[in-house]
């Protein structure tokens, strides 16, 4: 069976360095994927997952271990990478607040109705996905990657991103419409 | 409903890690610890150097000072009136106490107590140069 984070954690925190080596083994992927999301380019994305592993291996000392491993992990990549993105574009301090995030819209979002099957058989379906995500603002897509590539529950995507859980129900939903509406 | 999504996003082509990724993360980390150790070194190293001469001068001081009170004739006195001492214990206690230069002799704990930690501190970096390279070494393993 394999060996939790936490039981890592804490071996770690008993001076096993190996214990380190295998967090950042089973995670990296993970969290590259996820800053790419930001970003968009591989250096850049590389240079982020880098500073996120660093700053967590500062920190595990003192990690709670009451908490979960994988959405303080994704807390520290998701700042890294906006602090990385300030600095180069000039992101706004706000940048997750631009979208529309309101709780109450999510009673607004209609329901998303399931993909026609034929979609799914599409011989581009991989570019075309990929030019769908691309059309899909950056706090949909996050959420997308994450609930289902990620295998993340709602709660741990609002704790990582630091919203309400109402608010990422709405960008999944919303992100939803936008691919069905681009497959339709 | 989520299914049908759920497969759809299964397509999708995420960029693929580089291999030597994993190496350059445990490289930045034990470059960052090697440049904690650093700075380690030269603080406690600092503050060492420093303590020890505070507690070498303060040494000195004490020395004089207890040469100039009469704590060593009182001392002397328990060896020549045991008798008379221990009858008046009470009393020879509190002279000894009276005579002694407390205000350093406190100065001087804190400077040993400082020099302590320093000491200690300056063996824990020493220790962690010991497994540098480890992260490295786990790699090829």
């Amino acid at each position: 069976m394999e060996v939790q984070d936490f039981e890592l954690i804490q071996r770690y925190q008993k001076g096993d360095e190996k214990a380190f080596h295998e967090l950042v083994r089973r995670h990296l992927t993970a969290v590259y994927r996820f800053v790419f999301q930001f970003c968009g380019s591989e250096s850049e994305a590389e240079d982020i997952a880098q500073d996120t592993f660093v700053k967590a291996w500062k920190n595990l000392a003192k990690f709670d271990l009451q908490k979960n491993f994988r959405p303080w992990l994704f807390t520290i990549a998701k700042n890294s990478a906006l602090d990385a993105l300030r600095l180069k574009k000039g992101l706004p301090l706000n940048f997750f607040d631009n979208e529309e995030d309101d709780i109450s819209e999510l009673e607004k979002v209609p329901d998303v109705e399931p993909l026609p099957p034929e979609v799914l058989d599409r011989k581009t379906l991989a570019d075309d996905l990929k030019r769908a995500l691309d059309l899909i603002p950056v706090t949909q897509r996050t959420v997308l990657v994450m609930h289902y590539l990620d295998q993340m529950t709602f709660q741990e995507i609002a704790d990582v991103l630091k919203k309400p859980l109402g608010t990422v129900l709405s960008w999944h939903r919303r992100g939803l419409l936008r691919l069905k509406d681009f497959f339709a | 409903m989520q299914d049908n999504y759920t497969k759809l996003l299964r397509h999708l082509e995420l960029p693929q890690i580089d291999e030597t990724l994993l190496r350059k993360v445990l490289m930045r980390i034990e470059n960052e610890e090697r440049s904690q150790a650093r700075r380690g070194l030269v603080i406690f190293s600092f503050c060492s150097c420093f303590c020890l001469a505070f507690l070498v001068r303060g040494i000195q001081l004490l020395l004089g000072d207890l040469a100039h009170s009469n704590v060593i004739e009182l001392i002397s006195l328990f060896f020549t009136n045991t008798k008379d001492v221990l009858a008046i214990w009470q009393e020879y206690a509190l002279s000894i106490l009276e005579s002694l230069p407390g205000t350093r002799i406190a100065v001087l704990a804190i400077i040993a107590a400082a020099l302590t930690i320093s000491c200690e501190g300056l063996v824990r970096t020493l220790s962690s140069f010991r497994t540098h390279g480890l992260h490295a070494k786990l790699l090829t393993h």
